[in-house]
């Protein structure tokens, strides 16, 4: 017997899995297409809030002026110049970065590991400020080499804005990459070198395209972060202007206006992330090839000089990808006099600090509160997905995907529009904050409960139903043993990236429910860095705490980051 | 089963119930007509509101004080956005014209401390509690800067060879910014305001000038004078008080309208403009210039009287925000 057709016997009542879908289905449109759907109509209304049309009003007038006033259009040819740019060199960084250390025997990988882990954690916006202090006009690094007779490019404008976005987002293609190379099998390159390939060749010609959906992937989330960031070329851009910098700028800046021009940049920012991510799954979809590996790819031998090099390749990209990271947490103790920092060691700013208790708290509670909802919601979600398949839950596994498209920033403004004002009054709230990490974390508990599922198959709990346990305790007494590992798992990493949500939260939050992220962009934005520094530091063992749970008691490695 | 389902139905409503509840507030008075709580508004340096929030905590241990921070655009678009249901007292922060544009957002209020206060920074309007007042002025970095191309005058600022290189940050964002760019209109008209906007980074928070002049990541920066001050004793940094015409400006703080703490509100406001608080004030925050007539300025400074004080529109400023922030606009699309 399926497990479908135990609910036939008593199709008058409403069974456990209707109602999980009708209330999946009514949270999806409360938090996710309301919020859009107020954001696309406030990007059409005028001051007066209404869409009527006269003749000095059309409704589409802010999108007209987007595409014909260069101040504004010049944005979005700026972003994506910095993202695609930003893309292709991560890209360009990442594949032989993961490459050179899946096959070469390079010394102390745990520390790329552990390295690679530091980036992820890095506190947003602050990485931006970091490199300031080391490459800006009177940085230490920019002041050392000019001792030394060399002259360092600016980190201003363009230029900076593309490698600090490189070096904070190349970590998503090198997972992506170690996490695909494993699924390649050892025959394959044994064939092709037989066969008389070089080891250049065999990269080229028979592992690079096996990757390709790997790469994709990376790139796309390469793209989309990049792409609506703000924090990064808010500090750094000096006139070189990106959408995602005018979307914040004019969403919390206009005094008794409306927010009608930030609503329009928005929807043109979801535009464009929604493309990529269809542009991104047609591509990987033509390049899959769903293979399976018996024997994964081995170290190979190098000779000696071959091995110095990789391994100073590796772990030059991955020193400077930490620089941030450590500038921050030195920086935290060091001491400082209202901007200034003088170097000297001190723990004052982590005694001093008062405003750290607030935030912490916040993050602390937010990130439980939060984590429990998504995990709880995921895994029916998931499990209704994976096993109740129907036209709804069809379109419940299809709303789960969205979010990923919709940034950080976008989902900000979509929700203060909607539920900051009358009649909810949400705005600053705990309550708006929790619906906002909520939503933005539930699409990978859904994903990972219900691919978890399919992979199990529906075994088991057939054979429970057919011996006559009702759906829902097998669901308690059967399903739920077999996933609880995974779903323990996944919600640390739900922990981690919840405590470090920043885009949204921005929009938000109020000084009542400030969490650490936001502690450390008020601090940055008031130029004091060594509390910017200590509440970061702060942020990063926070983030820390879940991750190393995750490694050590789960036996989980970097790739379960993703 | 159906008991499951009923079991987490009612989980449900228990978990929303407590997120909502969480979310209002009582407003309990006691018999002294004090609230219980205060909730202020504050786009100050937080080292100065949290000095002050702390001083007032230790007179009035009785009453919570809960502070909300952020820039002055950013806290005067949340009070608007919550006007129907105030959730803060005070907003201390922005022009001393904030609260006369927008009456149906704040109240007047004669506070008796109004007393001690110099005429001079006295709200026409009644709105304000004067608590400082500051003048805009030009930060340089020395080692950036020679000598003898230190500007003298907002004019100078126009020079091409300082394209690219004078920070200020964005008048829509930051009120102290909005009025060095009203300062310049009464000085020079639009053409001044242009040309000095060619030449300049805008930022997006009124911290970004001083602090990167004073990092020396810039060489020049256009700033309000206590931030500029910060970096004095870096040794690195000049402040300049241009020749062309400086406006003296009273800092704002208001009472929100209909707010849950009325009371609360004046005894802060009145607080603040006690003597023992502005002698704080000229002692612990120097580039700060306190308003009591009885209080001296930090030493440092320059004295009023040195100054070119112009008469800042007050009025014409507020009553003619909205255009004038369009009209910078409109120079920010022609010149970038």
């Amino acid at each position: 017997m399926k497990l479908g057709a135990f609910r036939n016997k008593r199709d008058h009542y409403l069974d456990f899995w209707d109602v999980v879908t009708y209330v999946s289905l009514a949270l999806f449109a409360i938090l996710l297409v309301y919020p859009v759907v107020r954001l696309v109509m406030a990007s059409f209304m005028t001051q007066a809030g209404t869409f009527a049309a006269g003749e000095e009003f059309s409704m589409i007038q802010t999108y007209v002026e987007f595409f014909t006033i260069r101040y504004y259009y010049q944005t979005m040819i700026n972003s994506f110049v910095a993202s695609l740019l930003a893309t292709l060199f991560a890209v360009i960084i990442g594949v032989p970065v993961a490459y050179l250390i899946y096959r070469i025997d390079i010394p102390g990988k745990l520390l790329v590991r552990v390295a690679i882990v530091l980036t992820f954690v890095s506190p947003p916006f602050i990485g931006a400020y970091a490199w300031v202090l080391l490459l800006g006009r009177a940085g230490v690094l920019t002041g050392f080499f000019a001792n030394l007779g060399i002259t360092l490019p600016s980190i201003y404008g363009w230029r900076g804005i593309v490698l600090v976005f490189t070096l904070q987002a190349f970590p998503f293609v090198f997972l992506l990459v170690s996490s695909g190379l494993r699924s390649v099998d050892q025959s394959l390159e044994d064939a092709a070198i037989n066969m008389g390939r070089s080891s250049f060749g065999v990269f080229r010609t028979v592992i690079l395209p096996l990757i390709v959906p790997s790469i994709s992937t990376g790139a796309l989330l390469v793209f989309v972060t990049t792409f609506s960031d703000f924090g990064t070329p808010m500090i750094i851009g000096e006139g070189f202007r990106v959408l995602a910098t005018l979307v914040y700028t004019e969403f919390v800046n206009e005094f008794g206006g409306n927010p009608r021009v930030a609503s329009t940049l928005a929807i043109l920012m979801l535009s464009v992330t929604v493309g990529a991510l269809l542009i991104q799954r047609y591509f990987a979809a033509k390049s899959s090839f769903g293979q399976e590996a018996v024997t994964p790819l081995g170290i190979r031998w190098v000779s000696t000089p071959k091995r110095i090099i990789s391994s100073i390749i590796v772990y030059g990209i991955v020193f400077a990808a930490m620089l941030p990271t450590l500038t921050i947490i030195v920086s935290s103790f060091l001491e400082s006099r209202g901007p200034m920092l003088i170097a000297r060691f001190s723990l004052d700013g982590y005694r001093t600090a008062a405003r750290l208790p607030l935030a912490f708290r916040n993050s602390v509670i937010f990130v439980f509160v939060s984590t429990v909802l998504c995990v709880v919601a995921g895994t029916l979600m998931g499990y209704i997905v994976a096993r109740r398949k129907n036209r709804l839950t069809a379109v419940i596994d299809t709303l789960s995907m969205t979010p990923y498209a919709v940034a950080g920033l976008v989902l900000g403004v979509a929700l203060s529009i909607s539920f900051g004002g009358a009649p909810f009054y949400l705005s600053g709230t705990a309550l708006i904050l929790i619906m906002s990490f909520f939503v933005r974390r539930l699409p990978y508990s859904v994903r990972s409960v219900s691919g978890l599922l399919y992979q199990m198959g529906p075994h088991t709990e057939e054979a429970s139903v057919n011996l006559g346990v009702p759906p829902g305790r097998t669901f308690l007494r059967v399903t739920l043993p077999q996933i609880t590992p995974a779903v323990l798992s996944g919600s640390l990493l739900t922990m981690a990236t919840i405590a470090r949500e920043f885009n949204s939260t921005v929009i938000l939050y109020s000084g009542r429910t400030r969490t650490l992220p936001v502690e450390v962009f008020v601090q940055v934005l008031q130029g004091n860095f060594g509390s910017a520094s200590v509440v970061g530091t702060v942020l990063i063992l926070l983030t820390l705490v879940p991750i190393v749970v995750l490694f050590k008691v789960f036996g989980k490695d970097e790739q379960a980051l993703l | 089963m159906r008991r499951i389902t009923l079991l987490l139905l009612i989980g449900a409503l228990i978990a929303t119930g407590t997120l909502f509840a969480a979310g209002t507030r009582e407003a309990a008075t006691d018999p002294s007509g004090r609230e219980r709580r205060l909730v202020i508004y504050a786009s100050h340096p937080t080292d100065m509101v949290d000095f002050y929030v702390e001083r007032f905590k230790q007179r009035y241990g009785d009453i919570e004080v809960e502070l909300i921070t952020g820039g002055t655009g950013e806290l005067l678009s949340r009070v608007q956005a919550e006007r129907g249901r105030p959730q803060g007292d005070i907003m201390w922060g922005g022009g001393s014209h904030t609260g006369g544009s927008a009456p149906d957002l704040f109240l007047p209020y004669d506070s008796p401390a109004l007393e001690g206060i110099s005429p001079a920074f006295h709200d026409p309007k009644g709105f304000n509690a004067p608590f400082d007042a500051f003048t805009m002025v030009i930060v340089y970095n020395k080692n950036l800067v020679p000598e003898n191309e230190v500007p003298r005058r907002w004019a100078d600022l126009t020079d091409p060879k300082w394209r690219g290189r004078i920070v200020h940050a964005n008048p829509a964002a930051s009120s102290s910014s909005y009025a060095a760019m009203v300062t310049w209109l009464e000085i020079g008209g639009w053409d001044l305001v242009e040309a000095l906007a060619r030449n300049q980074i805008i930022a997006e928070s009124s911290s970004a000038p001083f602090t990167q002049v004073g990092q020396g990541e810039n060489p020049i920066g256009i700033a309000y004078e206590e931030g500029a001050f910060r970096w004095v004793p870096s040794g690195n940094v000049g402040i300049v008080y241009p020749e062309d015409g400086v406006a003296l400006l009273p800092g704002g703080l208001f009472l929100m309208r209909n707010s849950p703490n009325p009371n609360n509100a004046k005894l802060f406001a009145d607080f603040l403009l006690e003597q023992e608080q502005q002698e704080a004030l000229a002692r612990n925050f120097p580039g700060r210039r306190p308003t009591h007539r009885n209080v001296d300025l930090d030493p440092a400074m320059t004295q009023v009287d040195q100054l070119n004080v112009i008469e800042y529109p007050v009025d014409a400023a507020s009553a003619n925000r909205a255009e004038y922030l369009a009209r910078w606009r409109e120079i920010m699309i022609r010149t970038r």
